[in-house]
Formats: structure tokens, sequence, C-alpha cells
């Protein structure tokens, strides 16, 4: 039996997950080359809301956090082909094709359509995870010093518990159907302002830009009138971004903010009147929850 | 293949044969084996300079002087990809240059007069080097016979077509694109002679960008000039795009 039991509440654990909840935040910008067109994004987003529910099967589950993209914008490029004109024979050869050629001049360009998306809102459907206690050395604290310089100096030897996620899914990133005529006209506006000149110029140069984007939305095996669900996919599995964020939830949780620490060796009195402080060492620090409460057991001892 | 955009593509309506710019190019042989110095001329300016050897051991049959490179210094240029171009790296210059582009093409080769970017407005004149004084020399400004010159005309609308020298007329309609369709790409080149008073057809109807060869069969000097625009459907204010969402792709 150990020698120290301490637990606790169902609604107790639920603010030590907030706190660290209310602290996530990422940040990714990353781009890709996707054959028929270019595209790069920047996000950045934290967490909010869910709720969080303890098993007794020693297992935690988050449902429903929201994932707020403060910022969310897509940078989509097309190489707009254009068309070409010379590139025709002068003076045919009767016996060897052309004896002289005029070469070609082609009209084209990129076209870069900037997308701002921030202040969607996306969601971690499901966190599972499990308790693990680890026991940590501060790497800053010098080998030479006692338990009782480490704390003068900061650098206590601690045990932390934290929240380590087993399965974590995030859901699509839903872009409002709302927002398609908005993205449709911000196509649309790209091609009218990057392409400068007159109308019949560019009722010359849509045909090509038509192809573009017919070749990109076959890319995703979709039509045209689907652009949200293209820039959903776009967003979430051409760049992995669900994965990303997914990877960097667990990682938050599992390795870098415990839920809870304790000093170790743990201060019992504080220093006063001259004396030391009393501090007792912890050992075989162990977590883990049921539908109640979360426990951790542990021992003393040097 | 590099896209571009210059401006000049749709800036510059109409061409002159004897004032090339960016869609207009000129073909002429060289003829008699010998060293030729070609002089850029811009308006009276000369802007550069470069030499023609017509060579019969050449093998050569066609020589490009782009002369938006011969007109500016070899640093600022990306230099001429052009055929039959030693690449030498020459002074633009003057009259005065000693420097030049080198070409060298076969006396029964061509040399293509072209302009592959900016405002343009060039012609050139052709002297061999060891010529008469009396000799005048090639003067692109007239094109000879056996001479062509290629007009691509991209803005839709009807022209007039004029042989400054010869008073010939004919009409060219330039037809408004087709909206939203698959790319644009503009038909075979079609031909027309341009005889002592006429051309031949006198009449012509072409897509944007659709290339014109004028083969001069007496002195010649082609102006193509915009008498009435075509803005397409819905006139010159809004461009005639359909919406996007129109267009079922799949």
């Amino acid at each position: 039996m150990s020698q120290i039991t301490i637990a606790a509440s169902s609604n107790a654990f639920t603010q030590l997950f907030n706190v660290i909840r209310d602290n996530f935040t990422f940040s990714k910008s990353d781009g890709g080359n996707f054959g028929p067109f270019s595209a790069n994004y920047s996000v950045k987003l934290h967490l909010s809301g869910g709720s969080v529910q303890l098993n007794d099967d020693n297992t935690v589950e988050v449902k429903n956090v929201d994932v707020v993209f403060d910022t969310l914008t897509l940078n989509l490029c097309l190489n707009l082909p254009g068309f070409c004109v010379g590139g025709y024979c002068l003076i045919p050869d009767p016996w060897n094709g052309c004896l002289v050629g005029i070469p070609k001049i082609c009209i084209g360009g990129p076209v870069c359509i900037p997308i701002d998306l921030s202040g969607l809102v996306s969601k971690i459907s499901d966190l599972k995870a499990n308790l693990v206690a680890v026991y940590f050395v501060d790497p800053a604290r010098d080998p030479s010093w006692s338990d009782l310089d480490a704390e003068f100096n900061g650098h206590p030897n601690k045990w932390r518990i934290f929240l380590n996620p087993v399965f974590v899914h995030v859901d699509p990133i839903d872009v409002p159907a709302t927002l398609e005529n908005i993205i449709e006209n911000l196509i649309k506006d790209a091609i009218e302002n990057t392409i400068p000149g007159p109308g019949w110029l560019k009722d010359l140069l849509i045909g090509p830009a038509l192809d573009v984007l017919e070749s990109i939305f076959g890319f995703f095996n979709t039509i045209i009138d689907d652009i949200t669900g293209f820039i959903s996919d776009l967003l979430g599995n051409q760049f992995d971004l669900l994965g990303a964020i997914e990877t960097a939830v667990a990682d938050y949780f599992a390795a870098q903010n415990p839920l809870y620490e304790f000093e170790d060796p743990y201060p019992i009195l504080p220093a006063s009147g001259g004396l030391i402080p009393v501090k007792i060492p912890i050992r075989d620090l162990t977590s883990h929850v049921n539908s109640k409460e979360m426990i951790v057991e542990a021992n003393v001892g040097v | 293949m590099k896209a571009t955009i210059d401006p000049n593509l749709y800036t510059q309506i109409g061409l002159d044969s004897g004032s090339l710019t960016i869609l207009g190019s000129i073909v002429h042989s060289l003829g008699d084996p010998g060293e030729y110095r070609v002089a850029l001329h811009h308006g009276e300016t000369v802007e550069g300079v470069c030499f023609i050897t017509s060579d019969k051991s050449s093998p050569v049959a066609q020589a490009t002087v782009d002369l938006a490179t011969l007109g500016t210094p070899p640093e600022q240029t990306g230099g001429a990809a052009t055929s039959g171009d030693k690449g030498c790296g020459c002074g633009g210059g003057g009259e005065q240059s000693s420097g030049g582009q080198r070409f060298t093409v076969n006396p029964r080769g061509y040399v293509l007069f072209r302009v592959s970017s900016g405002a343009g407005g060039y012609y050139v004149h052709v002297r061999r080097i060891d010529a008469d004084p009396k000799d005048k020399g090639y003067d692109s400004r007239t094109l000879g016979g056996g001479d062509l010159f290629s007009a691509v005309v991209l803005r839709p609308g009807t022209y007039s077509v004029y042989n400054t020298l010869t008073k010939a007329k004919g009409a060219l309609v330039v037809t408004y694109p087709k909206i939203g369709e698959k790319g644009h790409v503009p038909p075979d080149p079609i031909r027309v002679e341009c005889g002592t008073g006429s051309f031949e057809p006198a009449k012509l109807q072409i897509q944007p960008g659709q290339g014109v060869i004028f083969e001069a069969k007496a002195p010649s000097r082609i102006e193509i000039k915009l008498e009435k625009p075509d803005d397409g459907p819905r006139g010159s204010q809004t461009p005639s795009r359909t919406g996007l969402r129109k267009l079922t792709l799949k």
C-alpha cells in the first residue's frame, strides 16, 4: 500500500486540463507544388472549450475542443500558360520541314490568389489519453548541488504527471459554403488584377485560365463548384495540416506541459527561525484515473 | 518557352513593316556572299550595330537578329537566343562602335529581323562592308522582292492594310475570341502577296494572334491600322468574361 495518496476530483482535473489547454498555441507555414499549381499557407491557432471525461478503464477522454484558427491564410498560385503567338514557319523547306521560322512569344504568367480564412474553427473531436508519471531532473541543476541547493537555486527535481494522448483526431477544416462566392470572386479578381491589359486580352486568357483550373480540380478529382471542399482537402490532406496539429497537440500534452508536478524532495515545512526547510523524498509515484477522480500514489524514501 | 505579359503586346495596336515592333518581323535574304554591317535605326538614331557574314560554307539557313538586344548593352539583356548567333557579346553602341554581334548565314539563307521585347520602332540598314560608296544597301523600310513581313495582330477589330509604296489597300478583320472555351490556340498563318498595285487576297479575316505573312512581290511598306475596334459582346466598358461558377469542368 502506498504511503502517500492524493486525489483530485473530476472537476479539479478538468480545471487542470483547462489551464494547459488555454496555453496551447501552434503556428506553422508551409508550401508545396502540386503540378498545375503551387500553394503556401500560414496558420496560427489556439484551443478552446471542450469536455473532459474520466473513465474507469484508466483513460481520459476529451471531446469537442475548438481549434480556433487565429490566422489561416492560403495563397494559391496558378501558372497561367496563356497562349503563344508566332512559332510558325515563314519559309518552308520543300524537303525538310521549315527553312525559316519565327520564334514564339507567349502571353501568360503566374496568378496568385490570396485567401484569408482566419477565424475558422475546427474541432478536436476526440482525444483519448492515459496518465504518465515522469521523473524530471532539471538540466540546469549543477551535479554538485544538494537537494537544498537545487531548491534555493530554483532547479529542483520533479515528478511530473502528463496527459499522454494515445489517440487524437482533429476534424477536417470546414470551410463554410458561404465563403464559396467570396473565394470565387477572389479567383476572378486575381486573374482580373494580375493580368494587366484590356478586356479583350483577358477574354483571350480566361480560356487558358479555365484549362488550368480544370487541371487543378481534376488533380483533386472534383469539380470547380466545390471550391470549399478543395481548400479543405488542400489544407487538411495535401499539406497534412490536420496531422501536424494532431502531432503538436499530442506532443504538447504528453511531453511539454504536465497536468501537475511535485517537487522532489517535497517541501513539508518552510525554512524558519534559522532552520532549514523540511522535505521528504518521493519515490515510486504513479497516477491513474477512475470515473470520479484522478489518484496519485507514491512512497516516501531515499 | 517562358511566359510573359509584355505590355507592348497589347498597347501597341497596329503594325508597320518600316517600324518593327514586338509583333512584326521581316525576313530578308542577303544574297551575295560577303561581310555585312547592320545598323539598327530608331528614327534617325542608330542604336546598335551587328555584322552578318554571308558565307557559302555556312550551313545556317536562318540568322535571327533580335533588334531588342541589338540596341541594348549586353549586360542588360538576357542574351539573344537566336540561331546563327555567334554570341560574341558585343556592345550596342552607335555607328562608331567597333563591336557588334556577329551572325553567319548561307547566301541562300535568310535573316530574320525581329523584336523580342520592348517598344521597338526599329528599322535596319544593311550594307556590305566593302560596298561601293554609291551602293545604298538595304533599307528595311522598303521591302524588296522576296522579302517577307510577318505580322501578328492581337486586338480584335477591323484594320486597314496599306502599302505606302504601291498604294495598294486591303482590309483585315480580327474576330473577337470565343470566351470561356478551351485555351486559345491561334490557327496557322495566312499568306498575302503584295503585288504592284494590290494585295492578294485583299480582304482577310483572322483570329487574334493568327499570323499574316506578307510576301513582297514589289517594293512594299506595309501599314496595318486599327479602324474600328471590336470590344466583344458587351462593349469596351465591361470585360465580357463569364463567371466561373457557370462553367462545369469535369
